[in-house]
């Protein structure tokens, strides 16, 4: 290559890098803003302020179990839900500490405690919240340190996810009327068949999930909030394909040593309209279970 | 090591630096080595086979010209040429066609009642193999046809076969286009590293930013197409369309680019398929590499149109039929080629017949539409897992069984899609009406312009997942 060539080639370079940098940076602290205004539950979350009397957490299975709008009416009392699919307790432990640390502390946590097999898929789209949670960037460091370079590199790679995508659908309003509405057909309930392969372990008493419900725990225990366990139902099919759920379950309290119990609710009910699928219950059957938790005295404090 | 993915970029500038550091044939050992090493990071057991069709196709070279130079027209030549072309087929046959031969025969003895069957084996598909084949093939053939000169260096024949930048999924490179271009040392201007680049960046556009992102509606549809609505499924297929072409077309580009920068030029591979108006229209504008290639070496050989109407129909008949199992060990991969084969007979019939009658607008509008159409029927069939899968989406998007636009336009990887295609193809479609590149090649400063932009669409909405090229099984 001639010299010549060499020397356009890095005046290019230098002027789309500075250029590109530029750009980046400003388009990236205008999309922050953006997030911060959206009235998606972790965009709530990191713009603070928000006065929540219960918190939920845990993954899709918390989304579509407790549904906040109709246990405000019952309980009378502000619900935030901040459960999301596949989130992993290891980030509902960064979740709840970013919470406590930009809002009000509430006075009880429900915690949907079977995302303890979770992995931590979903921090690649946390990656939006890089910027606002030290946590996650740290987290996002340990676990996925190429996309965590990426975004330190390109601060737009950040807003690269499906939770930006949803912090836009919420920018005029909130999501915590997000539930399912649809429900399976009994002919699926009743052909559906499930293997217990994948269940060896319900409720695993090791690792970093496990390691991040024991510190819940602890924090919450120091802050003088309440925490409830609660496993929420299963299509009856597809528990009682846990053929080792019982087992599993009892050793788990066994090493929670009285620091929790659990609420569980997960053969509470059996009929199919109350299931969008096996694991997922929809409106009407967290109203169901809204009820039973009620007469559980979940809520007494 | 795939494009996308971070090894490659690593290994590039790497590449690079030592390709312009050094000259003449130490340059050459250079290509020789990155091309090696980027075919055996996949697995280097399979260097063994490029190997093997280099010496082989290079021997068979040496023998044919030297056989013509002997006096010994034809039978000799003929023998080396034959022996060249049945080596590469065996080889081509044995690693992708042999499982898929025994299972058929077995299929076929027992239907007659005999229950023959052979076993199959576990053979390992060596990536790009359709590829390297075809451009090794086209070189005996091509010297026999005395319309290229013979490679007497070994070197150089070797980078002409393993040329990573197309190495694995094309363009197929005929020899009388790369070795010429192999004699003497590449003079890089900066016109070839701009535009090169450029070239590659579109390419990593299409592939990164709208192949990946299309490749998640699609493959929910196609996953469970019992479970989706025909609605679903037919957005699945339309995005399937543009999903192979972003896939493909964005390879080529990345891989012509990427030979620009290096000095090499390449002929396109894609031109806007998706706005031909006749079948044939489209074939001179998808995977031209693949299309002139069975042209001139399968359809033209078997008489072309020479032979009368009946035999032109048959010859584009086994033409389509054989493009199609070139691309895969599969029988709906073959319903994929009738299909175009049927579509180009037709075409045949029916231009004839109503040339004339119709505007010429018109004309091209029901052309376009006839081939669009045509196209994604036949995709049903290239995706599709098997003829019962195929035949359910088809059935599912004719009955139009559930209605649920709504739900499907809450789908934000849906409206993603089809902004991506809108954007894709909005900026394909003006830059045929406005010559971009002109502009840039100009003005340094809007050249800054596209390089900053894709790169920060690409921050901002492409998929690094490292998701393959679909055309590597091939």
């Amino acid at each position: 290559m001639e010299s010549s060539v060499l020397r356009r080639l890095l005046v290019l370079l230098a002027v789309v890098t500075i250029c590109f940098l530029v750009v980046d940076r400003v388009a990236g602290y205008a999309l922050n803003n953006l997030v911060k205004q959206s009235g998606f539950r972790f965009s709530e979350l990191y713009a603070g302020g928000h006065q929540a009397d219960v918190l939920v957490l845990g993954n899709s299975r918390a989304v579509n179990a407790f549904y906040a709008p109709e246990m405000e009416k019952k309980l009378d009392q502000s619900v935030f839900n901040l459960g999301y699919n596949g989130m992993s307790m290891e980030l509902c432990e960064v979740v709840l500490l970013d919470y406590l640390d930009h809002n009000e502390l509430p006075s009880l946590v429900i915690l949907e405690v079977t995302n303890l097999n979770v992995s931590n898929g979903l921090l690649k789209d946390f990656k939006l919240f890089s910027g606002m949670s030290f946590r996650i960037s740290e987290l996002l460091r340990s676990d996925e340190s190429v996309l965590y370079n990426a975004s330190k590199l390109t601060h737009l790679y950040r807003f690269n996810s499906e939770l930006f995508l949803r912090t836009l659908v919420y920018l005029n309003g909130d999501d915590q009327s997000w539930i399912n509405s649809g429900s399976i057909s009994e002919a699926f309930g009743e052909s559906a068949h499930f293997d217990d392969e994948t269940f060896k372990e319900a409720y695993p008493v090791h690792g970093a999930n496990w390691e991040a419900l024991i510190r819940i725990l602890a924090v919450c225990l120091e802050r003088n909030i309440e925490v409830r366990l609660v496993a929420s139902p299963y299509l009856p099919v597809y528990r009682n394909a846990m053929t080792e759920y019982d087992a599993s379950k009892a050793v788990f309290i066994e090493r929670l040593e009285g620091r929790a119990g659990i609420f569980d609710f997960t053969l509470a009910l059996g009929d199919y309209k109350d299931f969008s699928d096996p694991i997922h219950i929809n409106r009407r059957g967290s109203d169901r279970l809204l009820e039973m938790m009620i007469e559980g005295g979940v809520f007494d404090l | 090591m795939l494009f996308n993915s971070l090894t490659f970029w690593l290994f590039l500038p790497v590449f690079l630096g030592a390709y312009f550091l050094t000259k003449k044939n130490a340059r050459l050992w250079v290509c020789l080595a990155g091309s090696y090493l980027f075919y055996g990071w996949w697995d280097w057991r399979f260097l063994g086979l490029i190997t093997l069709l280099t010496g082989l196709n290079y021997w068979c070279g040496l023998k044919i010209a030297d056989s013509a130079s002997g006096g010994a027209e034809g039978g000799g030549r003929k023998h080396y040429v034959r022996f060249s072309v049945v080596c590469s087929l065996v080889i081509l046959g044995f690693f992708k066609y042999f499982n898929f031969f025994i299972d058929s025969f077995a299929v076929v003895s027992d239907s007659l009642g005999i229950g023959f069957n052979l076993g199959t084996m576990s053979i390992i598909l060596p990536v790009g193999i359709s590829f390297y084949t075809f451009q090794t093939m086209s070189y005996t053939i091509d010297l026999y046809r005395k319309e290229v000169d013979v490679e007497r260096s070994l070197l150089k024949f070797s980078v002409f076969v393993s040329f990573f930048p197309q190495l694995v999924a094309g363009p197929i490179v005929r020899a009388r286009d790369f070795l010429p271009q192999l004699q003497s040392d590449r003079v890089v201007e900066w016109e070839d590293i701009r535009r090169g680049t450029n070239l590659m960046l579109w390419g990593f556009v299409l592939k990164v930013l709208m192949a990946d992102n299309l490749a998640v509606t699609v493959d929910r549809a196609f996953q469970e197409p019992t479970a989706v609505s025909g609605l679903y499924l037919l957005i699945g297929v339309v995005f399937y369309a543009f999903q192979i072409y972003g896939d493909f077309a964005g390879y080529s580009l990345i891989a012509i680019g990427l030979a620009r920068v290096m000095g090499f030029r390449f002929n396109v591979n894609f031109n806007r398929p998706y706005l031909a108006t006749s079948f044939s229209d489209f074939w001179q504008r998808w995977h031209i590499s693949l299309s002139s290639w069975l042209r001139d070496y399968l359809y033209i050989p078997l008489g072309g149109n020479r032979k009368g109407a009946t035999r032109t129909k048959i010859n584009l008949m086994l033409t389509m039929l054989l493009g199609g199992l070139w691309h895969g060990a599969a029988w709906t991969f073959v319903a994929w080629g009738a299909l175009h084969g049927a579509y180009l007979i037709l075409q045949r019939v029916v231009s004839t017949q109503v040339a004339g009658f119709l505007p010429n607008s018109l004309c091209r509008f029901i052309g376009w539409l006839s081939v669009f159409s045509g196209v994604l029927l036949a995709w049903v069939f290239f995706r599709a897992q098997g003829f019962g899968e195929a035949f359910l989406v088809i059935e599912k998007i004719i009955t139009f069984d559930r209605f649920e636009l709504g739900t499907i336009l809450r789908r934000l990887f849906f409206l993603k899609g089809l902004l991506l295609i809108v954007f894709v193809f909005g900026f394909e479609w003006l830059s045929s009406r406005f010559d971009f590149d002109e502009l840039a090649r100009k003005h340094t400063s809007v050249n800054s312009l596209f390089i900053v932009s894709v790169l920060l669409l690409l921050s901002f909405w492409g998929m690094f997942g490292g998701g393959a090229f679909i055309y590597f099984q091939f």
